[in-house]
């Protein structure tokens, strides 16, 4: 008995931790994060979680299975990364236990009416009495198109009460996005998923909305592009499906592969590194091609206005970003608990091929102790809808 | 295939994009704008359209068409297919007693069975009635008919929360046709003919799929089949109606069976059309507060009156008084007959007649084909206003919806979403075109009408100041353009525009001509002057323009007395070109003398028309006599204006005014038929000739039609060629060198001798002589005149007649007015004479008769001078810097611009150039060359006029082949007067 309580004494219970396991065996896997958060003696209030898609509804159903009390949320990835390691298979969970707050939800039907389930948001909002504070962390499917009608959603009941959206379109490992890529049959939607206690979700969004009872939460934009002054206006679009047909009354591949001085087939090849601004009142946010059609149209992965300024970009230097927004995050938060990264697959793509991804894990382990994060194929905050980019949510 | 124009309704070419369909159709979204082959047109988005067909019946042009199943239900038929046939109820209206006839026609062009559509929509009436009987009791009832598949594509695609409101039971064509197919067991297939085009979505609907083949609109059908005679057929239904269902023809006929079914206190409410207006109505009668007042039913459908009206029906020849009196006639009976009973027993009644059928057949489903649309962060709506101009509150909501959108931000964001085009506006169009009319589009300076507009409200704002007009032009624009580009050129106008208003501030009024040429007005300060006098020269380094950039400015001041402003313009721009230096801005102040110069040219120029026509212009010839032996040996064609009061205009005076005004066209050809002539006259009077020297002005060179205006003189003529001969200034060579050359050649090749004039005159150096197509020199006398003997000028003419002579020139000195002159020019060997010495320029006549009488020399004859075609490959810019001393061991030069030509030829790329010292430039020129080439550039840093030089050289080739190339050098000294920049133009030697 002795023993026992001087056993307790010394248990510093962690208001957070990051459990991760890239064991191929997704048995074993989810067998040595159980066991990590388990180590806590104390059911987590949240989870979020990030996997690869192949084992992403035996960890959902698993989790869920033992941590029945808790809020469950994730989203399949391309890759996750956190504190504990980095893996495009396995899993990465972050567990919080103390000193928040948590109420969950599911936008549903978001390809085309999420407006619908409005009301979701609502009843998980009237769960608290003070906005203070607060976050909306959502997941919503890939290749819905929806996510800027989300985010209309989210925003119909959150702008007014200055909690910020920040989000992710959950992605899918590499051979499953190329097959799909050009296959219009496909499903694509089924192809990244995401899950809230224990269910998983297609063509839906599900969120939580965190309350930090131990301080700030802030959100922060990193890119590593950025806008140049050669400008090109949209003049033909298919906003629903993301398409651009005209810049500058030209075939928009045509035109943008001209514009940046490279070859159709060169332009082709590495279109990933040239994601274009959408300047809105002098901010910039990153769009990114998802492919080249046929017609010489671009189809991109959030959504480009008619008539609207679009800057193309240039590679900013990598090292000098990484230095000025570690500066500008401990300004404006010196002391944190945990953070969560929802950031690009094609960033991290780049990183991975320019020997860069070491580098930026370095810089998560220098904002924070504690970190996880998806590489997902939108970044959302506030009302855009945006890619390659890097939403990182960090609490106080 | 296009994106737009693939459902029922469709745009064909006769669209003019009035956007009449834009501002009447319901459907936000639906109308796309678009520029298509240049022509802006509207199509439509299928993928939005309810098919309506609101906009067919709209579109005086017949801009809206639709597609139906005619085509391939006249085929099937005609290859045998069996098919029965369902006729919309509007048959009974239309054709009263005499529908037997049309159902005999049909059944005539092969239909099997023509059923009533009438008795469907009593089968709809009966679902509607019994399901309404089911859910009366829902808290929100308020449903919706469904009869109308417009009103099911609009619900489906844009109000998805009235979807469950819909009754869900087929329309009464479907139930017409499940009828036929389940209880008559009909196995032909069916087609329906009636007056709605959004049939055929129902017909293709998965939802309502396979009941019905093919929608025949009856329009369709009347342009195919003659009615005129169906009367011989006479048939009839092969399923008849009870009879109430002929009143749901007029929209509200069902809301009239249904109330009869109900309590009173059960409302209906009838609604036309698919305006916001109805579907907010639709939205309000749900909610809580219409409780206890809500509809039971409210029946809405696309079309204005009734169906017959519909855009698919052929509507000639209708007696729409008749109609009305049908329907009108129907409705009453209904409603006598329906007032006889209890609503409970005209809902048994109805019952009765369909006990038998099963409910379930009759029901249908929905599809949720809504998707939400996004709204639009303020930020997107301001970028568009922005760019639209629309940069007040009042601009954003002028809201007059001739763009086909309600209001201002309506369009803003059509535009947004990529449905409509900001040049749809037409306030902004107007703004656009004013902006084009009051701002110059390359500068962003006024225009001139708008700088006239400004000057006179400043002008009138400040009575007590003084102002002054300057106009300024870039010197050397062209070469610019280029040897950079037109697109650098477009950048420095820019560029200039903004410095232009940075060195003067931002209030000067400011505006571009077009080329180089800015106008500007200041106050007359001693300030302004300054800042103005002070620019030296303006830098344009950052577009890759690497020396200075000169203008020169030419100045008017402005008295308050005269207010045209236009009167000070002309002033300030006839200034400008009386002072130009490549190296430093200059200031020219407008003086009264260059008025008078101006307006004695406008003069002459205004006489020389009428001088020309009547013959005041006259030809003259002054001999030229053989050095030697003083005999005549030649003669030159002259023009003297004798102005009808005898006074003589100098052709010194009026041939550079022909010349500016391009009349010396006609003066050339007018001088030369003389010349022709004349010569002509001495053959066939037997009298020798000596050849006749004419001119041939650089105006009459450039046309296109000199050669052959020369050709056709010497077949009218017939004289031997060498009796003429043809005199190019040497000026004339000085632009577009190699065209002139080309020129000159071609007429030389005819066989002429070619004299170059007035040598030593102008730009060339000795050293081109030999490159000219030239036979004869001729200099003039008067250029040496100071002292003919003195050592610099006798050492000229010595050296000038012995290049001649290697050249095989023959050599005429001009302007010989003195034995000395005679004398000397004798001894260095000077071939031909002419001056006041030996003859003045004398009448036609007379030198006939000089030449009829005096004995003439020999012609003098020597071999022709080889000379080259030169085709231009290229231009460079150089710049070299060198002590004069030691010019071997200090020159360094730089590559500045290069254009394509040189690139190539050189087989380097223009990075690679532009890195290029004087060794890597020497590398290419063969060794021989380089001396020579430090000797041209020692001449041109010694000398204090610089002046173009030509520099032949052999310059290795990106095949490593040398090659004989000349340069074309002109030199332009910098402002540090130590370094040199030079345009080099590179001319092929073939």
């Amino acid at each position: 008995m002795f023993v026992n309580s001087f056993y307790v004494c010394r248990f510093f219970m962690k208001r957070s931790i990051i459990a991760y396991s890239s064991n191929p065996d997704a048995k074993l896997a989810l067998e040595e994060v159980k066991k990590k958060i388990s180590s806590q003696k104390q059911n987590p209030i949240l989870i979020v979680f990030f996997s690869d898609i192949t084992n992403f509804e035996y960890y959902t159903m698993a989790l869920k299975k033992d941590f029945t009390e808790t809020t469950i949320i994730g989203s399949s990835t391309y890759k996750s990364f956190c504190s504990e390691g980095f893996g495009h298979k396995g899993i990465s969970c972050l567990a919080v236990y103390k000193q928040i707050e948590c109420a969950s939800g599911v936008i549903f039907e978001i390809k085309n009416d999420p407006k619908k389930y409005e009301k979701n948001l609502s009843l998980a909002l009237n769960k608290f009495n003070d906005y203070s504070d607060m976050v909306c962390l959502e997941f919503s499917n890939g290749f819905t198109n929806g996510e800027e009608q989300v985010l209309d959603v989210y925003n119909s009941l959150l702008a007014d009460k200055k909690i910020p959206v920040a989000g992710a379109t959950s992605s899918t490992s590499l051979d499953l996005f190329e097959k799909n890529k050009n296959d219009k049959y496909a499903e694509k939607s089924s192809s990244s998923l995401v899950s809230l206690d224990g269910n998983i979700y297609a063509n839906s969004s599900v969120f939580v909305l965190i309350k930090n009872l131990n301080g700030k939460i802030i959100t922060f934009n990193q890119t590593f592009y950025k806008p140049i002054e050669s400008i090109i206006i949209p003049t033909d679009i298919d906003y629903k499906n993301r398409i651009v047909y005209e810049y500058d009354g030209k075939i928009a591949a045509d035109y943008l592969s001209e514009k940046l001085h490279l070859s159709l087939e060169n332009f082709e090849e590495n279109f990933m590194n040239y994601p274009v601004a959408r300047n809105y009142s002098g901010k910039f946010y990153l769009s990114q091609i998802e492919k080249i059609n046929k017609d010489g149209s671009l189809k991109y992965f959030s959504q480009i206005f008619n008539q609207t300024k679009i800057h193309l970009t240039q590679k900013d230097d990598f090292q000098k970003v990484l230095a000025s927004d570690a500066k500008e995050i401990s300004y404006q938060l010196l002391d944190n608990s945990f953070a969560i990264s929802l950031s690009s697959f094609y960033m991290i793509r780049n990183f991975e091929r320019e020997d860069k991804f070491l580098p930026y894990m370095d810089f998560y382990s220098n904002v924070s102790e504690n970190y996880i994060g998806i590489s997902g194929f939108g970044q959302q905050l506030f009302n855009f809808n945006q890619n390659q980019t890097s939403i990182i949510v960090i609490f106080e | 295939m296009s994106r737009f124009n693939n459902g029922l309704i469709y745009t064909n070419d006769s669209c003019i994009a009035c956007n009449k369909c834009v501002t009447n159709c319901s459907t936000f979204g639906a109308n796309v704008s678009l520029v298509e082959n240049g022509k802006l047109t509207i199509q439509i988005d299928s993928e939005k359209c309810n098919n309506c067909g609101k906009c067919i019946d709209l579109c005086i042009r017949n801009a809206r068409q639709y597609r139906d199943d005619f085509d391939l239900f006249q085929k099937d038929l005609a290859r045998g297919e069996k098919i029965s046939v369902i006729l919309s109820p509007v048959f009974h209206l239309y054709y009263g007693e005499k529908l037997n006839n049309f159902i005999g026609f049909l059944k005539s062009i092969g239909v099997q069975k023509v059923y009533d559509e009438t008795f469907g929509a009593e089968i709809n009436i009966w679902a509607h009635t019994n399901y309404l009987k089911e859910h009366i009791a829902e808290e929100s009832r308020a449903f919706i008919s469904q009869t109308c598949p417009s009103l099911v594509n609009t619900i489906e695609l844009h109000y998805p929360n009235l979807l469950h409101r819909i009754v869900p039971v087929h329309s009464p064509m479907m139930c017409t046709a499940i009828y036929a197919k389940k209880y008559l067991c009909d196995a032909n297939k069916i087609a329906y003919i009636g007056t709605c085009v959004s049939k055929k979505d129902e017909i293709n609907n998965p939802l309502t799929f396979g009941f019905v083949n093919y929608n025949v609109t009856f329009k369709k059908f009347c342009e195919h089949y003659d009615l005129q005679n169906m009367e011989k057929n006479n048939s009839n239904f092969d399923l008849n109606c009870f009879g109430f269902g002929k009143i749901t023809n007029f929209s509200g006929g069902l809301s009239e069976i249904i109330e009869s079914c109900f309590p009173p206190n059960y409302q209906t409410v009838k609604m036309i059309g698919f305006v916001p207006t109805n579907f907010q109505t639709l939205k309000l009668e749900s909610e809580n507060k219409y409780e206890g007042n809500m509809p039971l039913l409210t029946e809405i459908s696309a079309c204005n009156s009734c169906m017959h009206f519909k855009p698919s029906m052929n509507i000639e020849g209708i007696e729409t008084s008749l109609i009305n009196s049908r329907y009108s006639k129907l409705l009453r009976e209904f409603k006598e007959s329906s007032r006889q009973n209890t609503y409970e027993e005209n809902f048994q009644k109805i019952n009765s007649y369909f006990e038998l059928l099963n409910k379930d057949d009759f029901t249908r489903k929905f599809q949720n084909r809504y998707i939400q649309e996004y709204n639009l962060p303020p930020e997107i709506i301001n970028e568009i206003f922005a760019s639209m101009r629309k940069d007040t509150v009042e601009k954003q909501n002028i809201n007059c919806g001739c763009c086909g959108y309600s209001t201002c931000s309506k369009m803003a964001k059509a535009i947004a979403f990529g449905y409509t085009r900001k040049e749809n506006c037409i306030h902004f169009m107007n703004d656009e075109m004013l902006l084009r009319i009051k701002r110059d589009l390359r500068t962003g300076l006024l225009s001139l009408p708008a700088f006239i507009e400004e000057y006179n409200k400043v002008a009138l704002q400040n009575p007590e100041k003084e102002y002054f007009i300057i106009g300024a032009d870039v010197n050397k624009f062209k070469v610019i353009n280029e040897l950079f580009g037109p697109k650098v050129g477009d950048k420095l106008l820019k560029m200039m525009g903004q410095k232009l208003h940075q060195i003067f501030g931002e209030n000067l009024l400011a505006g571009h001509l077009g080329g180089g040429i800015f106008i500007m007005v200041m106050e007359n300060t001693t300030e302004n002057l300054q800042r103005l006098y002070s620019t030296k020269s303006f830098d344009f380094t950052s577009i890759g323009i690497t020396y200075p950039v000169t203008m020169r400015f030419g100045l008017a001041k402005v008295d308050n007395n005269i207010s045209e402003i236009v009167y000070y313009l002309d002033r300030a721009l006839l200034a400008v070109d009386v002072n130009q230096n490549s190296i430093i801005n200059t200031f020219t102040w407008y003086d009264n003398k260059y008025k008078s110069q101006f307006v004695h040219e406008s003069k002459i120029c205004s006489l020389m028309q009428d001088a020309i026509k009547n013959g005041e212009i006259q030809v003259s010839i002054q001999p030229q006599y053989n050095a030697k032996n003083e005999k005549i040996v030649s003669a030159e064609a002259l023009s003297t204006w004798i102005r009808p009061d005898g006074s003589i205009i100098s052709p010194g005076e009026f041939i550079p005014i022909a010349e500016k005004n391009k009349y010396i066209k006609n003066i050339d050809k007018m001088i030369w038929e003389k010349a022709f002539a004349l010569q002509r006259r001495f053959l066939d009077d037997g009298i020798t000739p000596v050849p006749i020297a004419l001119n041939i002005s650089r105006v009459s060179l450039e046309g296109e039609d000199c050669f052959y205006y020369i050709k056709h003189l010497l077949k009218e003529y017939n004289i031997p060629l060498n009796l003429i001969h043809f005199e190019i200034t040497e000026s004339a060579y000085s632009v577009n060198q190699s065209d002139i050359i080309q020129k000159v050649q071609s007429i030389r090749e005819l066989g002429f001798k070619i004299a170059l004039d007035d040598f030593g005159s102008g730009y060339s150096s000795l050293n081109s002589l030999k490159d000219l197509p030239v036979d004869i020199l001729k200099f003039d006398m008067r250029f040496f005149k100071e002292n003919v003997e003195s050592n610099k000028n006798s050492n000229i003419i010595d050296l000038l007649l012995k290049l001649s002579k290697n050249l095989n020139l023959i050599t005429i000195a001009e302007g010989v007015d003195s034995y000395e002159n005679a004398e000397f020019l004798r001894k260095q060997g000077c071939d031909i004479f002419q001056g006041y010495l030996y003859s003045k320029s004398i009448p036609l006549e007379e030198f006939y008769t000089l030449i009829k009488k005096s004995e003439i020399s020999k012609p003098i004859e020597k071999p022709s001078p080889k000379i080259y075609e030169k085709t231009p490959i290229g231009t460079m810019l150089l710049y070299f810097k060198a002590d004069v001393s030691n010019i071997k061991e200090s020159l360094k030069i730089k590559i500045e611009a290069v254009n394509g030509f040189i690139l190539d030829f050189l087989g380097v790329d223009e990075a690679q150039i532009l890195q290029w010292n004087e060794k890597n430039l020497f590398s290419y020129i063969s060794t021989e060359d380089i001396i020579p080439f430090y000797e041209r550039i020692t001449q041109s840093l010694v000398c204090i006029n610089l002046k173009s030089y030509e520099h032949v050289c052999t310059i290795k080739d990106k095949d490593n082949t040398f090659q004989k190339l000349k340069l074309m050098i002109s030199p332009v000294r910098n402002e540090d007067n130590k370094s040199y920049r030079c345009v080099i133009n590179f001319i092929r030697l073939e």
